[in-house]
């Protein structure tokens, strides 16, 4: 069910692309990462907005009064809650739904590049037996659309990058490489991580959020670090496209990412 | 503001369900994006099996296992202790005296056959070794995963490479004559057993020890990821997209191809010849038989077994058997009249051999590693890792 439904309609898409873009996997991971993210942009446009309300709200006079007021009854606290999102026609729900519903997806994109990046025999063997032709043969009319069998073994070769294996640059002097798409994955992370985390919550939240924004990148730069660099490339890419998409809904502020940091550092009052 | 005893008690476990919380989400996705990705080092590739007169070596994972052929006990173990760097898949090449053994890094080692003990080790590859080395008239042919074939002698010392465009995971073959070697670059070559050093030209590191041109080369239109079978002049191979072809050992010519009339999976079984009929098995679990002179089929429609197929058949006297995933040896003749089948708990990646009377199955998660059977499947011996 799930391959059928996402892996292998993935796969022949980025066996498609691959072959129409010169046959550089590293360029069909970036086309087909900015086409799933272009498809699910209205997913990730209504979970901003709708996340920007929510936080939005924090600061609203009548949400500080209600807090206030049943600060001491969460059920009526939570029924005032609810009459005052219906009023304001919020939808608290809203920004949690895109993001179930993009998970699927990501999962499956993550999945698929990895499949297809197979270098050893029970790998090729497991992303052959997923290759069908419906998909070829619909975009039979190009001229450069080849039977998609043709293309395996695929070019993993990407700038200077070997796609099936962890990335390492080595300059002449030093000994050990540098794991430049790790390190572009943890500040892209850290970044992102910035601009998505809810600003104005009490000091609880804030700690758990300061406490993912700096776990989070680092594990994101571990898996870049330590598996193949199609996946960092990947992971790169994603970041970047997420930070253009947070940019053109006007959420990136540059100077948020220091306040919020500010307001995280800051010792509760006494 | 001055925060009261209590409220700060409240507070202090807010705050550590909030971090809770975050550590638990951190663990879940590094354990789906880990899970997502595997463990390359282990699940790669299936066991490699080889049998010789005396003795049958297992290659799988961390060490190649020789076992006595009479009673299946373990003869030796390379390396004697496990190595996380040297990962075996490909079946070993038995040179006379010596066991050569192409590990997962991209070393080729030479052991004693009698005690396991290294004799030389090769590490001019710079891939991993998928396909057995063959070996013929004191040369070892070593095919490796990044596109060159290596020639050494039996000391180890290089004799030669031929390079190709792709990554190779055939075992080569050869006649009297030349040596074929089938690439995942879409070609079936053809090479001189030796060459002369006049022969050879300079490398990108300027040693003179390269093979510039083939005797021949064919292209079959897709990777060739089994072993392509050499039988009276002629070379019979399977692709990756599911066509067969028989190509003439002399000329490189194309004799026939066959490509069904339904699209058919592609195929990851060295084909086997029995009276005049090759028969291979498809990813998707079918078996075909077809006339070897024309290329047509001999039954009326394949042979579905309901498993997938990835290991080559095995002629066990007039019929022909082919290990499935679903854990059965599916025998049939060239009549399509089929024996029953013979069943052990796991799954069957490698190619069976059947040897002096005795049949070799090597099982994939199942209870044993490997069985010696007789043909109506009753066990001589088994062997597993643990043992």
């Amino acid at each position: 069910m799930w391959d059928s439904l996402i892996i292998k309609p993935f796969i022949n898409s980025l066996l498609l692309i691959y072959n129409l873009t010169g046959e550089s996997f590293g360029i069909a991971i970036i086309v087909f990462t900015v086409l799933i993210k272009a498809i699910t942009h209205p997913l990730i446009a209504r979970q901003i907005k709708s996340s920007a309300a929510l936080q939005d709200l924090q600061k609203d006079e009548e949400y500080l009064e209600i807090q206030k007021k049943y600060k001491n009854d969460k059920d009526r606290l939570g029924q005032a809650q609810m009459e005052l999102y219906k009023k304001k026609g919020i939808k608290p729900f809203a920004s949690c739904l895109p993001t179930l519903l993009q998970l699927p997806i990501i999962i499956g994109l993550y999945q698929s590049i990895i499949q297809t990046m197979g270098t050893a025999p029970l790998q090729v063997f497991n992303l052959v037996s997923k290759i069908e032709m419906g998909l070829s043969n619909l975009f039979s009319f190009i001229p450069a659309a080849k039977n998609p069998y043709t293309l395996i073994p695929l070019n993993n070769h990407f700038l200077w990058m070997d796609l099936s294996q962890p990335d390492r640059v080595y300059i002449p002097g030093i000994s050990f490489g540098i794991p430049v798409l790790a390190i572009f994955v943890v500040i892209t992370s850290f970044i992102q991580n910035k601009l998505i985390s809810p600003s104005g919550g009490d000091q609880q939240a804030n700690q758990a959020t300061g406490m993912m924004n700096i776990y989070m990148p680092l594990l994101m730069g571990w898996f870049a670090y330590s598996l193949s660099s199609g996946l960092a490339l990947y992971f790169a890419i994603s970041n970047v496209i997420s930070l253009v998409q947070y940019a053109v809904l006007g959420r990136v502020k540059l100077k948020d990412i220091f306040k919020k940091k500010t307001a995280l550092e800051k010792k509760p009052a006494k | 503001m001055i925060l009261s005893h209590r409220r700060k008690k409240k507070l202090g476990e807010k705050m550590k369900k909030n971090i809770t919380i975050a550590a638990l989400l951190i663990l879940i996705i590094s354990a789906m994006l880990a899970g997502c990705t595997g463990n390359v080092g282990t699940s790669s590739s299936w066991p490699g099996f080889s049998v010789d007169n005396d003795l049958a070596v297992v290659s799988y994972g961390y060490q190649l296992y020789a076992l006595n052929v009479q009673n299946g006990s373990k003869t030796w173990v390379f390396p004697a202790e496990q190595n996380s760097k040297i990962i075996f898949y490909a079946p070993v090449e038995f040179a006379e005296n010596l066991v050569i053994a192409g590990d997962y890094t991209k070393n080729l080692y030479a052991l004693n056959s009698s005690n396991g003990i290294l004799q030389w080790q090769f590490d001019g590859a710079e891939s991993r070794y998928v396909a057995s080395a063959f070996y013929k008239n004191g040369y070892i042919y070593a095919p490796n995963a990044d596109q060159k074939l290596y020639v050494l002698d039996q000391n180890g010392v290089l004799q030669w490479i031929f390079e190709t465009a792709g990554a190779n995971w055939s075992k080569p073959v050869a006649d009297e004559q030349y040596l074929y070697l089938a690439s995942m670059d879409h070609n079936i070559y053809a090479l001189n057993l030796t060459y002369a050093s006049s022969d050879l030209v300079a490398g990108k590191d300027g040693t003179r020890n390269r093979v510039e041109e083939p005797v021949w080369k064919t292209d079959l239109g897709t990777a060739v990821v089994s072993d392509p079978l050499l039988a009276d002049g002629f070379l019979y191979a399977g692709t990756i997209d599911g066509k067969m072809f028989k190509v003439s050992a002399s000329t490189g010519e194309i004799v026939w191809k066959f490509e069904g009339e339904a699209k058919i999976k592609s195929i990851w079984t060295k084909p086997v010849i029995l009276d005049n009929v090759v028969f291979f098995a498809t990813e998707d679990g079918s078996i075909y038989a077809l006339n070897a002179e024309t290329g047509a089929p001999v039954w009326d429609a394949p042979m579905p077994t309901g498993s997938q197929i990835v290991a080559g058949g095995v002629v066990i006297n007039d019929t022909v058997g082919f290990g499935t995933l679903g854990g059965n040896l599916v025998i049939v003749d060239k009549d399509q009249v089929t024996s029953p089948s013979l069943s052990r708990e796991g799954a069957v990646y490698s190619t069976p051999v059947y040897k002096d009377g005795k049949l070799y199955l090597v099982m994939v998660n199942g209870e044993k590693l490997v069985y010696a059977l007789d043909e109506n499947g009753r066990e001589y011996w088994t062997f597993s890792t643990e043992e």
